[in-house]
């Protein structure tokens, strides 16, 4: 490496490089000395070291990339020289000390290898430009520089054969890489909504602003499920299955034929949106449809697992992605000072009202601390606290119990209202109306409860939303049972429905081989609008869900627009984040529309929630973050979808399918049409092997094996998290200890000072004796050589019973030696009792 | 392009008048130290401000803006003029002395009474907000689709005296270096 330097010449242009270059001189000239014999220098290169027996051209050659190699090298060291994180290849300098003590050849191959390093070097150099604190014109010039030069070697590296492959391999990555860059251009072009969201950011800062980022994700989220559902099950259905009218299934009842075309019925989705691909009884169970064998039932049972598959593994990812950047709650109680001033300011606020907002909440934010700071060391009353916070929870408690109970009854009251005809509007749609109320009226309730609880902002929000979350899992799960009622006593009709349709049929048939008189002939089947139907619970479902969703909807918008602009859109943020996954995790099972409404729903969501809060024009002054970056989120995200998938999967598992309706009827049990799939067109084999798998001998082992993986890693991070705090302690004891020790110094520093300059042997003044000793040093007056000397021998006399005064022991004869054996009161003193 | 050396006076940043660091902001990428700057530095900011900028770098810049009197240190006095400039005055002495106090205790490792650029650095990337709020944006109009006109439109708009809002400024560096020189 040092040979190398001193090899280099460095010719380079430009007035810039003047005072690299001067910083370098020195290490130049210090290097030269060491430099090697060899040839002579030349004008434009350095001298190098070797034989050199090869033809001139060879000679010119290497002369000349050892020349520019050179160069390379003096801004390799410039770039260390720049940049202390970098790490210095060592590579090149045992190339160049084998360089001088080998072959001709061997030359050209260690002289190709240090090449390429240098061009490896170049590169590295190039990609990481971006990353450096330069300035522009510096950084401009180092990339122009490292760029000639890669450039003219990078074909050279490449010598003979290989040479035209090389080259064109090279050409060929820098197409990719600049392909890649314009692909990346454009699909950041592409982001939707991107203008808006910054418009947003800019008036309400980045908090706001996360929420609508989030919102945008869920919309990427739902669009791809909305993809997989609607190219895999509802277009094959449409364009490979049987046309509306032909089988029963997809045939509005005669009975309801005259009504159902009607504006009300179809807003109840009934009529013909009951009978239409959006619902699950319009999916025939045919096994294979159309010329591609497509297997609609198969395809209908694994998308709706996919669908959950796919969100609660981006969710984890994201999670996941989270936790690794140190994102999550993070360690609150460290440099809490220190991030709220450096890191409050939101440098994306363009807006002067916003600014002034800004200000006031930051104002605001450090006198809370402040006070927090000085509460700590008051005494709360422990017992007062406890006692209202376990108050505060049971009035939660009771408020969400109570509004469990309304909804069932309302369910119980709608069920009753099914059979009647004569209903209000209300009275049709009560269920969803209490439901949304209740939603709406729940939270602030929750708030205000909370506030006797006294904690801080943070943690409070974070009951303020495990509570909302309760509150809605609740309502869901009240729903759901009642619907249970109902699938329940639909199942029981739907047996009778079964033997009376059978019955009819053969009365069809009896009628038509009386009437025709002809046994031969096969009767043509009955108009399908004539069949008696059987009560598709899985549609009913399905129905009930989209009505919900589609209320909720009604009731947001109409929200937004009429309520309390601030604290309804901050709080609707928090809010409806849950809801809609829940809906429509669990009702996209039994109404595959329902994702395509989703889909539709966030979309003018966006665009609404935008416009709304762009025109309340009050910015909150404490937002919290409802964004993806953060755990907390992640997780009660992740913990919905999981609940929302349990009733889907309890449905499959256990209720047979409805007979007449649906991809599935016919079959015991839904999942059965993925036996029969193994079955037949799977091979033999892996019939075989599943059958195998599915053995419970076999399952009951993988699911302790799993535990037993859950439990080792949990206790495996509960460690490193251990071994993480106690190197914390250590550095906290580590800089305490510092502090101290600097702090001691310090004010011993003088007097130190002073009296080792005073004492001529300093060995005998050993440096954990000063301390006690600044106590006496005031009274002493006398200046002169003798000064410590007296004031030992002054503790020694003074004293004999302190112990620490060894060296004046080892002293104090000395001075008593050449004066001789003539006794003194001062010699007395000498030899202390010991 | 050439070499066309305009200069921006810090007035030209309009939108960013209400940004409590946008002198500092100025003197830290200016050529002159004073406020000017440059395309070049002009450019420079918004790569260190862009959202794609690591956070190493990020640290460093943010370093340089907080230590007001340029001495490679963020002092006690440094601290008390950002918190000035923060609450715009709005605090006492006793609580600006405080939280001063109180932010060297926390990040002060070496315990020489301020920090260093490593204190700060082992300070702040442990912050979960700081490469969301260290972010700004450069917005011209709509309509740029080539590397060329990007840099034309930015000179150009800018000697219009153009108001800076949001967009995405996501340029590099060796593109520039091909078109502009």
């Amino acid at each position: 490496m040092m040979r190398m330097r001193a090899r280099t010449r460095l010719p380079r242009g430009g007035e810039e490089e003047q005072p690299i270059r001067r910083k370098e001189a020195k290490h130049r000239t210090v290097m030269r000395r060491t430099v090697m014999r060899g040839k002579e220098r030349r004008a434009g290169g350095e001298g190098k070291k070797g034989k050199k027996d090869e033809d001139d051209e060879e000679e010119e050659e290497e002369e000349d990339s050892k020349d520019k190699k050179g160069k390379g090298k003096g801004k390799g060291k410039d770039k260390d020289n720049d940049d202390k994180n970098k790490k210095k290849t060592d590579g090149s300098s045992t190339n160049s000390n084998s360089e001088g003590e080998g072959e001709d050849e061997s030359m050209s191959e260690g002289e190709m290898a240090t090449l390429k390093e240098e061009v490896e070097e170049k590169k590295k150099l190039i990609a990481e430009i971006r990353n450096k604190p330069w300035r522009m014109k510096r950084r401009l010039v180092h990339l122009k520089e490292a760029q000639e030069f890669v450039d003219k070697f990078e074909g050279a590296l490449g010598k003979g054969k290989g040479k035209k492959w090389y080259a064109y391999k090279v050409m060929m990555m820098k197409k990719w890489i600049k392909f890649q860059r314009d692909f990346e251009n454009f699909r950041t072009a592409c982001i939707p909504w991107e203008r808006k969201i910054k418009e947003v950011e800019s008036h309400f800062g980045s908090s706001v602003a996360s929420y609508f980022i989030f919102l945008r994700w869920m919309y990427g989220m739902n669009l791809v499920l909305f993809g997989l559902t609607f190219g895999l099950v509802v277009l094959p259905e449409v364009l490979m299955g049987l046309p509306y009218g032909s089988i029963p299934r997809k045939t509005v009842p005669r009975a309801e034929q005259h009504v159902a075309q009607d504006y009300s019925v179809l807003m109840d989705f009934n009529g013909y949106c009951k009978y239409s691909v959006l619902f699950y009884g319009y999916y025939n169970s045919q096994r294979t449809i159309g010329l591609l064998k497509f297997r609609l039932p198969l395809s209908y049972l694994m998308v709706g697992i996919g669908t959950f598959g796919y969100s609660l593994m981006v969710v984890i990812r994201t999670m996941a992605k989270n936790a690794d950047v140190g994102g999550g709650d993070g360690d609150e109680g460290e440099f809490t000072f220190a991030w709220k001033m450096f890191t409050s300011w939101d440098y994306l606020i363009g807006n002067a009202e916003t600014a002034d907002n800004k200000y006031a909440s930051i104002t605001t934010s450090f006198k809370e601390s402040i006070v927090d700071e000085q509460e700590n060391q008051k005494d709360e009353n422990i017992h007062l606290r406890r006692f209202l916070r376990v108050l505060a929870n049971v009035m939660i408690i009771c408020s969400l119990g109570g509004s469990g109970y309304l909804i069932y009854f309302v369910v119980k009251r709608s069920q009753e209202f099914a059979n009647r005809d004569d209903l209000s509007w209300y009275e049709k749609n009560e269920l969803e109306i209490i439901m949304s109320l209740l939603g709406l009226v729940c939270p602030p309730l929750f708030e205000t409860i909370a506030e006797l609880e006294n904690y801080h902002p943070r943690i409070a929000l974070k009951w303020q939303l495990g509570r909302i979350f309760a509150l809605f899992l609740g309502n869901l799960y009240t729903f759901l049972f009642a619907l249970f009622d109902e699938v329940n006593t639909k199942l029981e009709e739907e047996g009778a429905i079964k033997n009376a349709s059978l019955w009819a049929l053969k009365e069809y048939y009896a009628n038509f081989t009386n009437t025709y008189n002809d046994s031969e002939s096969t009767p043509p089947p009955m108009n399908p609008a004539d069949v008696i139907r059987g009560p598709c619970w899985e549609t009913l479902v399905g129905i009930e869900f989209v009505k919900l969703t589609v209320s909720d909807i009604q009731v947001s918008y109409l929200t937004i627009l009429i309520g309390d602009f601030a604290r309804a859109v901050i709080v609707r943020f928090l809010n409806y984040c849950w809801c809609w996954d829940l809906e429509a995790g669990m009702g996209a099972f039994y109404a595959p529309g329902l994702v395509g409404i989703n889909v539709l729903r966030l979309l003018s969501s966006m665009y609404y929630q935008c416009w709304a809060v762009m025109c309340t024009n009050v910015p909150h002054e404490r937002v919290f973050k409802a964004s993806k970056s953060n755990n907390f989120y992640m997780g009660l995200l992740l913990l919905i979808l999981f609940l929302s998938l349990l009733p889907v999967v309890y449905t499959i598992m256990t209720l047979p399918p409805s007979f007449d309706c649906g991809p599935f009827s016919g079959k015991p049990k839904m999942f059965d049409v993925v036996m029969e799939t193994i079955d037949l067109d799977l091979p033999a084999f892996m019939g075989t092997l599943f059958s195998y798998a599915a053995n419970p001998g076999l399952i009951i082992p993988a699911v302790l094996l799993m535990v037993l993986a859950i439990y080792y890693l949990k206790s495996v991070s509960e460690a490193y998290q251990n071994a993480n705090n106690e190197l914390k302690k250590k550095m906290q004891m580590a800089r305490d200890e510092e502090k101290n020790r600097r702090n001691n110094t310090d004010s011993t520093n003088q007097v130190l000072k002073d009296l080792e300059d005073l004492l001529p042997n300093k060995s005998l003044a050993p440096p954990p004796e000063p301390e006690p000793e600044p106590e006496p040093t005031p009274t002493k007056t006398k200046p002169g050589s003798a000064g410590k000397g007296v004031k030992l021998e002054k503790d020694v006399a003074l004293a004999s019973a302190n112990p620490n005064t060894r060296g004046p022991v080892n002293r104090a004869p000395g001075p008593r030696g050449p004066p001789g054996p003539g006794p003194g009161p001062d010699r007395g003193r000498g030899p202390p009792p010991r | 392009m050439g070499n066309k050396q305009t200069i921006f006076t810090a007035r030209q940043l309009d939108a960013y008048q209400d940004n409590p660091f946008r002198q500092r902001i100025a003197e830290v990428f200016s050529e002159d130290g004073e406020g000017n700057m440059t395309l070049d530095d002009f450019l420079d900011m918004f790569s260190v401000l862009s959202e794609m900028a690591p956070r190493d770098l990020k640290a460093y810049y943010a370093f340089k803006i907080y230590d007001f009197n340029n001495d490679d240190f963020i002092c006690k006095s440094d601290l008390e003029k950002t918190l000035n400039k923060l609450t715009r005055n709005e605090l006492t002495e006793d609580e600006v002395g405080m939280v001063c106090e109180k932010v060297i205790d926390e990040a002060d490792l070496d315990n020489d009474g301020r920090l260093s650029l490593e204190d700060f650095q082992h300070m702040i990337v442990r912050a979960p907000d700081f490469l969301s709020s260290c972010i700004a944006e450069l917005s011209l109009g709509t309509d740029y689709t080539r590397e060329h006109g990007l840099l034309c439109k930015v000179q150009g708009e800018l000697e219009k005296g153009l108001t800076v809002r949001n967009f995405k400024s996501d340029f590099e560096t060796d593109r520039i270096t091909e078109d502009v020189i």
